[in-house]
This record gives structure tokens, sequence and C-alpha cells, in this order.
């Protein structure tokens, strides 16, 4: 992943982690933000269920650099935390996702060009792909502005 | 790996989580990754 920008600042978001969780007694010492940071990191663990799980504790607050990580693991290959994010589609702030995809375009683009990838590699028997969970999050938060999957989905993500 | 490896794996993991954060927030951010568990952390 290369750098990305959230509010004007630079970050780059490591694509996984492998050190285990703190202590949830060390935890619970956090504010809320060290809180939500820490929830954050483990976003990128190398055990999908905690991704999942950490995933869906951070997607409801309101703060931008929450941004990269939720729309980093749209665009894997794990479905499962896409549905988890899409069930929760209406915790989302939109505002912050829209301003974050305005300022990160190459990294949107990508992110989509890996969305359609793995749909047509694994996914294309289950889903149609307008209907695939990744493309519906970001068709909801207006960010499927790009021309990826045009072909497919000209032809209502019909794989034959 | 050994311990000094493990160690050194999470020092690493830890300046790259520094760097996943705006510098606006790198005060919480420190307290944060300071979490992170070495090796010896986990008994």
């Amino acid at each position: 992943m290369g750098d990305l920008s959230v509010d004007g600042e630079r970050v780059v978001i490591p694509y996984r982690i492998y050190t285990p969780e703190p202590r949830a007694e060390l935890a619970t010492s956090l504010d809320e933000d060290a809180a939500l940071a820490l929830t954050c990191c483990y976003t990128r663990h190398h055990d999908g269920f905690l991704r999942e799980q950490s995933v869906i504790s951070i997607i409801g607050f309101d703060r931008a650099w929450i941004v990269p990580f939720v729309i980093q693991l749209l665009g894997e290959y794990v479905v499962e935390i896409s549905e988890s994010i899409l069930e929760r589609l209406d915790e989302l702030q939109p505002e912050i996702y829209r301003r974050f995809a305005a300022a990160n375009e190459s990294f949107m683009r990508l992110t989509r060009n890996h969305i359609v990838s793995y749909w047509a590699c694994y996914y294309r028997a289950q889903y149609r792909l307008p209907a695939y969970p990744p493309v519906r999050v970001l068709m909801e938060l207006g960010l499927w502005n790009g021309r990826e999957g045009r072909h497919w989905l000209a032809r209502g993500g019909h794989s034959t | 790996m050994t311990d000094k490896q493990l160690d050194a794996a999470a020092s690493a993991t830890r300046e790259a989580l520094r760097h996943a954060f705006p510098d606006s927030i790198s005060s919480v951010v420190a307290q944060t990754v300071e979490l992170i568990p070495r090796r010896r952390d986990l008994s």
C-alpha cells in the first residue's frame, strides 16, 4: 500500500501485522481515540476473524483516519468481512469516506480493480457484480465512480 | 524465532503503525502502539 492522505496528512497503512493483541486489561486503560486507533491496527492482523471483529468495532465512529482501514478491507479477498461492513452500512459516515476518496483517487481506483479481480477469480458464480458486497458498499457510498468493472456492470454483472 | 527476533519484529510493527495515522494524533498513537506486545509481554 502506498502513501495515502487523510485530511491532508500522509499515512502509510501496513498490509499485515502478526503481533498478538495486548492483554485486555491494558486496552481498557485507553481513552476513546487511543482505543479506536488500537482497534484500527488489528484490522491489519493476519487472522481474518480478528480483522472482521476489529472493523465491526470501528466503522460507526466519525474519525477520518479510520477510513483507509475500512476501504483497504473492501479491496481484499475475504468477502465475509465486506458482508459485515455491508450489514452495518447505516453506521458509516458517508462524508468522511467521500472526502477520503476525493483525496486518494489512485488508491480508490486500485481498490476497485482489486474488487473486480477477486470477484472474477473467486465469486462470480456466487454473486452478480452489482450484488458483490464490496461493490454494494462503495456504490451505496457513491464511490463506485470509475470505469472498473464497466464491462460486467453493463451486462448486469453476469459472468457468462 | 528467538525472543530477540520476536522483539525486533514487534518493534518494526510498532514503528509501521506509527505511520498509519496522521501526525495530528501522534500522541494518541504513541500510547496505543506501546501496547503492541513484545514477546516478553505475553506471559
